[in-house]
């Protein structure tokens, strides 16, 4: 046998048996956190991790976190633009202030849940964007709430208004950030752009192609494009919502808020909007088909009320939130120029 | 054949259960990754820090414990997140990604996207302001302060001594 072809073998023994310890360990720790998993939906549960991992492998491979850095800024600057630059304490953030008020407050919340995330990572998990993360909420009445790779993340106020307390804050960062530790968002770049952008990136003359600027760019703008595409108007797929869902409530537990905090917010959405068919009503799987599937995941644990100093700087903060009826309705969106 | 079979599932089964970690040896030199990493003054995420580095920063290896690692920058000592740092050194390109945001932080050179084709993206899109961006991405709050909201929301799940 060939020395080639040995090699091969061990390629292909690495992958497969690397593949099965990354899908035992998801399932191990989603039924250590649930408890209550049954056969058939560890089956179908690595049924789903199996199509996942494999697209998470390919963004994984090709998109460095160096390259997210500026895919991300090119989705964020876009996501701005489509609400007019209006959102909540801008002056102070043009300022380059982060003093106390709602953007600082979520700024603690998320640093609190990328900790949880960065102490016990999953496999296939990105690593933390290399500018970390950044939390704005929007002016708008529109319930919904964009991550954009590189840890750029967009709640409106809308859907602020449904937390009714910093748990279910955290549930909805979570969710958000979750997009980004699962690569969701450079998956959602169209699988023939790949192609491409592996000659690119493994090409011997990859600094020889990448001279050339234009290539680069024009490759800059379709994946933007597509990315906007999935994260604003058609949805990321049900498969990885349902894993944000489930990495968010992860999270959650790990950071020492309480689990059942995204549950709660969904129920929420439910009550508010139904048969609504805009923003996330749009572009995510129903909130009852959301909650069962979290009802399954989640640990049955007691949780104390929370102290009254939480509670209490919850009301500070969301005492920031501009008054309902004045926030402006988003513009239809418009992509990047190619 | 068999025992090339073996050994990539041997190999493959110790990485899967995160077995095989490569600790850098003391005294090996390692570059900041992040556009700016907080050393840490112990080995946690939260609490106090010596100072900022920022990407490129050349540190030595002092010791390794778990996911951190002990480090040595011109004469001041603390603990980077292995998340933080790469083997590789950095070299900075000479472009930048314009206004707000300082040279060094947001240069990103090497195989891949580059400060020149962010600014080619721009001329394409006049229309979309940057400035906001690179404002957002100067927010940083201190380690310090998130260490606080943790104690006083007690943010420590459904135990003492937070959620395991």
């Amino acid at each position: 046998m060939s020395r080639r072809f040995a090699n091969k073998i061990l390629v292909f023994g690495l992958a497969a048996t690397l593949s099965f310890g990354t899908l035992m360990g998801c399932r191990t720790i989603m039924g250590i956190l649930s408890g209550e998993l049954t056969v058939d939906d560890i089956n179908k549960d690595i049924r789903g991790m199996q199509a996942l991992a494999k697209a998470m492998s390919r963004a994984n491979q090709a998109i460095t976190p160096e390259d997210e850095y500026y895919l991300g800024r090119a989705v964020a600057v876009n996501v701005l633009n489509q609400h007019r630059y209006q959102y909540v304490e801008s002056g102070q953030i043009q300022a380059g202030q982060l003093s106390a008020g709602l953007t600082s407050y979520l700024f603690h919340i998320g640093k609190i849940l990328v900790t949880a995330a960065e102490r016990k990572p999953l496999k296939g998990d990105r690593m933390t964007p290399l500018a970390g993360y950044r939390f704005i909420v929007l002016n708008s009445p529109e319930i919904n709430a964009f991550a954009a790779p590189g840890g750029y993340i967009f709640i409106t106020t809308g859907i602020l208004r449904l937390a009714r307390n910093e748990d279910e804050v955290a549930g909805i960062l979570a969710h958000e950030m979750c997009h980004v530790i699962r690569g969701h968002g450079i998956n959602a770049i169209k699988k023939a752009r790949w192609n491409r952008v592996k000659k690119i990136f493994f090409s011997e003359a990859a600094s020889g192609v990448f001279g050339d600027d234009d290539a680069a760019t024009q490759f800059l703008n379709a994946a933007v494009s597509d990315i906007l595409k999935r994260m604003i108007m058609e949805g990321y797929s049900q498969k990885a919502e349902f894993d944000a869902d489930g990495c968010g409530m992860r999270l959650l537990a790990i950071a020492g808020y309480n689990s059942w905090a995204l549950y709660n917010v969904i129920r929420a959405m439910d009550q508010r909007g139904a048969g609504q068919q805009r923003g996330f009503y749009k572009t995510h799987p129903t909130p009852i088909t959301r909650m069962k599937y979290l009802y399954k995941l989640t640990p049955k644990w007691k949780y104390p009320t929370p102290p009254p100093a939480r509670l209490a700087r919850f009301r500070v903060a969301m005492g920031n939130l501009p008054a309902p009826g004045t926030a402006k309705v988003p513009r239809n969106l418009t992509l990047p120029n190619i | 054949m068999k025992r090339t079979l073996l050994t990539g599932v041997i190999v493959g089964s110790l990485m899967a259960m995160g077995l095989v970690q490569s600790a850098p040896a003391p005294g090996t030199s390692l570059s900041v990754r992040a556009l700016k990493a907080r050393l840490m003054a112990s080995p946690q995420f939260l609490g106090a820090s010596v100072m900022t580095l920022r990407r490129g920063a050349r540190v030595k290896v002092i010791q390794s414990k778990g996911s951190w690692i002990n480090v040595n920058y011109r004469g001041r000592t603390g603990w980077l997140h292995k998340n933080r740092v790469t083997q590789k050194v950095i070299k900075l390109s000479s472009g930048g990604t314009g206004s707000g945001t300082s040279r060094g932080e947001a240069e990103l050179a090497g195989r891949g996207f580059s400060p020149k084709t962010e600014a080619t993206f721009r001329s394409k899109n006049p229309n979309f302001d940057y400035s906001h961006v690179d404002k957002m991405q100067s927010l940083e709050v201190d380690p310090v302060s998130v260490g606080r909201f943790v104690q006083t929301g007690q943010v420590h799940g459904p135990k003492k001594g937070g959620a395991k």
